[in-house]
């Protein structure tokens, strides 16, 4: 797809952006807020009529029929009628997805299991429901049908760490089945575990779009030390000459702690060895940020220095 | 259809304004008309609660859901908007339409219990035809009042669509009766009374589509038409309207 | 073929889009709303000039019918051919089983007030638009033969329904069409077994049986009378005064139609003659040996009350 779209008259949402996503594939999006990242999904989802270019989903626009007897979509906001019990909901989205009645309870009973609610929360009214499991239900409603394409806006917001780990396992199973998915996240480790790709996007404009197996640019590996005093020596000292004596890049050196500029893994093995060898008493290594983290600092602040 | 019955059925508010009209009413309305002499079962009551029935069930029936976001989840399913539409039409006119019929079934039980006369059946008849016709067409008005009004603007926009109606016809009212001096400024306004009046007519015939048995001989098609046009047009304005509007679900 | 043109023509959509607006239901709302502006202009060509299906009598002419044929007047105020309102109301009137029935149980009268032109309405036109409180126009009125040419005094505070076409809340209106029931006359003409709580018999019946010690007790009333109305409701509606009627009165109801188009029964002209009634209401206490009491005017509960127990005593 290739589309623009004009918010407010002063205000350009997307500008120009210009995607492809392959089958099967998971892809994550990123970005600030204020980015496009939910105008986006709204267009991708048919809701929301970009200005200029098309959206194509297999072949054919995203609010047709065909198309969206194939999606499946977990909303940002968790609003869901109000009176009924949660196996009512998933009933009347299995109905609305023209799914045959005969299986419908067993195929809601499946659906629950796999999204993990216990079976004593399936006839609890939406109204009663907590936040994780309105995201449980959401999953599950957006799994009716067995969609081919699974479009997810913050999954995890507003969940306790524990929900975000537990949704984030879930999301990895589902993505087992084959199903291609779209994830609108803050969550970045959570990106960088589901996803194969993730698209940066801010002021409405494809920042980045690049693999997650991609090599990334140079980032800051950190180190701790045991006690100096414990096992002699100037650490300090010792540590400059070493980066001298085979090449490596220092940033910054405490009493117990050291921070090496590192390009890709072999770097990282070749720095770690040199210090094992060395007689350093390493017991900890880390990257200061994770890839994505840095992915984000760095195209938030292009101009700051890659030396995190 | 299903899901919005079972809303209202489980919304206490509405379950209790409706128990109100469809069994309480009946009582009141009872006391105050039933005549044994003249047997009037008090049908034209009937009416009333229909639109009760409907403006209470309607408030909010697309506005609400576009407010809330849960149109979102279910405009992502293979489903027309059209389809959406028409079937929260049909829930509310059928509902409307049952309560109506529960209405007058009591008030035919207590006029039989009370006077133990036959119930004249062609009454029930044309009354329960009558409410069928204002169940399906003020439904198609809140129908398209709510797909283009914010959150329950659909009843306030009704209210003051009243009101607007009485103005213009307390405004027509002057108009042609107090005597005007033949060279007056008031003379100006005289083109605009037959004007006015037309549209309070047709204002009239979308706030209150009714259709009033035995059409007269002669009048059955004019009559027909003039209520489906309003009916139709109605449900093409609430479909076209949600068709072009973009739905916004984010936060 | 036949299932292809069905889906392209009453299948909601040609093409697979959600926000496609049903083919069937734009087809048929275009083709009621012109043949609603077809309709719309029809009507406005031709109502400048309504059919005349309705014999409409000149007011004298009415006169003599009502009281010949006895057939109740519906009299139609209108402000003319300048007043849409009125020419759409005529037209209603006009339809061919409506003017029949018109024609045939009614004498139609049509008052026309130019006012709104400007002009000064004629005087009879005045004294009609008071006697039927016609002050919003078009109106339209039904009068029994009993009522005509009641002086307009009379006729304060017993309004006549409204029984103009469309009128939302018209009483006994079957439709928005001409409602062609007159009211019944028996709310004019009160039920005499049923004035207040009290039980009464026909009066040659009280007079038979009145004793000393249950003289007869006569109530003389006519109709349109204001005061007589109130002893009927108020005076007689109060269980006290019921109570001690029935323990110590037979009592009678006697009404004159004096002040309407109607004939006395004999009855009534004996029970008037006999008593020599002049003024109304009048209490009169009657028993075989003591000569009559007689309370004339209106009078509240307490003398109400105070003359029954003196009369009796």
């Amino acid at each position: 797809m290739s589309i623009s779209v004009r918010r407010e008259k002063v205000v350009k949402a997307l500008d120009g952006i210009s995607l492809e996503i392959k089958s099967g594939e998971a892809v994550g999006i990123i970005g600030p807020n204020g980015a496009g990242k939910t105008t986006l999904m709204g267009c991708l989802l048919g809701f929301l009529n970009p200005d200029s270019g098309k959206i194509l989903i297999d072949g054919k626009a995203p609010d047709s029929l065909s198309v969206r007897s194939k999606i499946g979509y977990v909303p940002e906001r968790l609003s869901f009628q109000r009176n009924i019990q949660i196996q009512e909901l998933l009933a009347m989205h299995y109905e609305l997805a023209r799914q045959p009645a005969l299986n419908c309870r067993s195929k809601i009973e499946e659906l629950l299991n796999v999204v993990g609610l216990e079976q004593k929360h399936w006839n609890l009214p939406i109204e009663k429901c907590s936040r994780g499991m309105l995201q449980r239900v959401a999953l599950a409603q957006a799994l009716v049908g067995t969609p081919k394409y699974l479009f997810l806006d913050e999954p995890t917001s507003g969940v306790d760490p524990g929900g975000v780990i537990e949704i984030t396992k879930l999301l990895t199973k589902i993505r087992s089945f084959g199903i291609t998915l779209v994830l609108n996240s803050h969550q970045l480790d959570q990106v960088e575990r589901i996803c194969d790709r993730v698209v940066f996007v801010r002021h409405g404009k494809v920042q980045t779009n690049e693999g997650l197996q991609q090599e990334g640019k140079k980032h800051a590996l950190y180190l701790r030390f045991a006690d100096v005093a414990a096992n002699g020596g100037d650490l300090v000292q010792r540590l400059r000459t070493l980066s001298g004596e085979f090449g490596l890049e220092l940033v910054e050196a405490g009493s117990t702690h050291a921070q090496f500029m590192v390009a890709n893994d072999d770097d990282n093995l070749r720095l770690i060895r040199t210090l094992i060898d060395g007689g350093f008493p390493l017991v900890e290594v880390a990257p200061r940020h994770s890839k994505l983290e840095r992915m984000f600092i760095n195209n938030n602040d292009p101009d700051r220095e890659s030396s995190l | 259809m299903r899901i919005t019955w079972l809303q209202w059925m489980r919304s206490p508010a509405r379950l209790g304004f409706v128990f109100y009209l469809t069994c309480v009413l009946p009582i009141g309305v009872a006391l105050m008309t039933f005549n044994s002499a003249s047997h009037e079962l008090g049908l034209a009551e009937a009416t009333f609660v229909a639109l009760g029935l409907n403006l209470v069930l309607g408030a909010g029936i697309i506005c609400r859901e576009r407010e809330d976001g849960v149109i979102a989840t279910v405009l992502s399913r293979p489903i027309r908007r059209s389809t959406y539409v028409l079937a929260k039409w049909l829930a509310l006119a059928l509902a409307s339409w049952a309560g109506t019929l529960l209405f007058i079934a009591l008030q035919c039980l207590i006029f039989y219990f009370s006077y133990w006369h036959p119930i004249d059946l062609l009454l029930i008849l044309k009354a329960t035809a009558e409410c069928a016709f204002l169940a399906f067409g003020l439904a198609a008005t809140m129908v398209a009042l709510s797909s283009w009004a914010p959150s329950y603007g659909d009843l306030v926009l009704y209210g003051v669509a009243w009101v607007f109606l009485m103005m213009i016809s307390s405004f027509v009212e002057v108009l042609e009766t107090i005597p005007i001096a033949p060279n007056s400024l008031m003379t100006l306004f005289r083109p605009a009374a037959a004007s006015l009046h037309h549209l309070s007519e047709a204002l009239f015939a979308i706030l209150m589509p009714m259709v009033n048995l035995p059409i007269a001989h002669g009048l059955w098609l004019h009559t027909l038409i003039m209520y489906m046009s309003n009916l139709f047009g109605a449900l093409l304005f609430a479909i076209w309207w949600l068709n072009r509007k973009e739905i916004t679900y984010g936060g | 073929m036949v299932a292809e043109l069905r889906e392209r023509w009453l299948g909601a959509s040609a093409d697979d889009r959600t926000n496609a607006s049903p083919r069937w239901l734009v087809l048929i709302t275009v083709a009621l709303i012109a043949a609603r502006s077809i309709i719309f202009q029809y009507e406005q060509m031709h109502l400048t000039q309504p059919v005349q299906r309705i014999r409409w009598y000149t007011h004298e002419a009415a006169s003599r019918a009502i009281f010949k044929n006895r057939k109740p007047a519906l009299l139609f105020f209108s402000h003319g051919n300048t007043c849409q309102e009125c020419k759409n109301m005529e037209s209603d009137l006009q339809e061919t089983a409506v003017a029949e029935e018109i024609n045939r149980d009614y004498v139609p009268l049509k008052v026309i007030d130019p006012s709104p032109d400007g002009l000064p309405a004629p005087k009879d036109v005045e004294n009609l638009k008071q006697n039927y409180n016609a002050w919003r126009i078009p109106r339209m009125v039904v009068v029994p033969p009993e009522m005509w040419d009641v002086p307009a005094e009379w006729l304060d505070s017993y309004q006549l329904p409204d029984v103009s076409p469309g009128g939302m809340f018209t009483p006994n209106s079957d439709s928005d069409r001409i409602p062609l029931i007159v009211k019944s006359s028996a709310d004019w003409h009160p039920d005499p077994l049923k004035v207040g709580n009290v039980d009464w018999i026909a009066p040659e019946k009280a007079l038979q049986r009145a004793s000393d010690a249950k003289p007869a007790l006569l109530f003389f009333a006519r109709s349109l009378d204001r005061h007589c109305d109130v002893v009927r409701s108020e005076i007689f509606g109060d269980d006290e005064i019921a109570a001690v009627i029935k323990k110590q009165f037979l009592p009678a109801f006697v009404v004159s139609h004096q002040r309407q188009n109607r004939p006395d029964s004999d009855e009534t002209k004996r029970m008037l003659a006999r008593f020599n009634i002049r003024m109304f209401p009048c209490l009169i206490v009657t028993s075989p040996s003591n000569p009559d009491q007689v309370l004339t005017g209106f009078a509240g509960n307490k003398e109400t009350l105070q003359f029954l127990e003196q009369a009796h005593n």
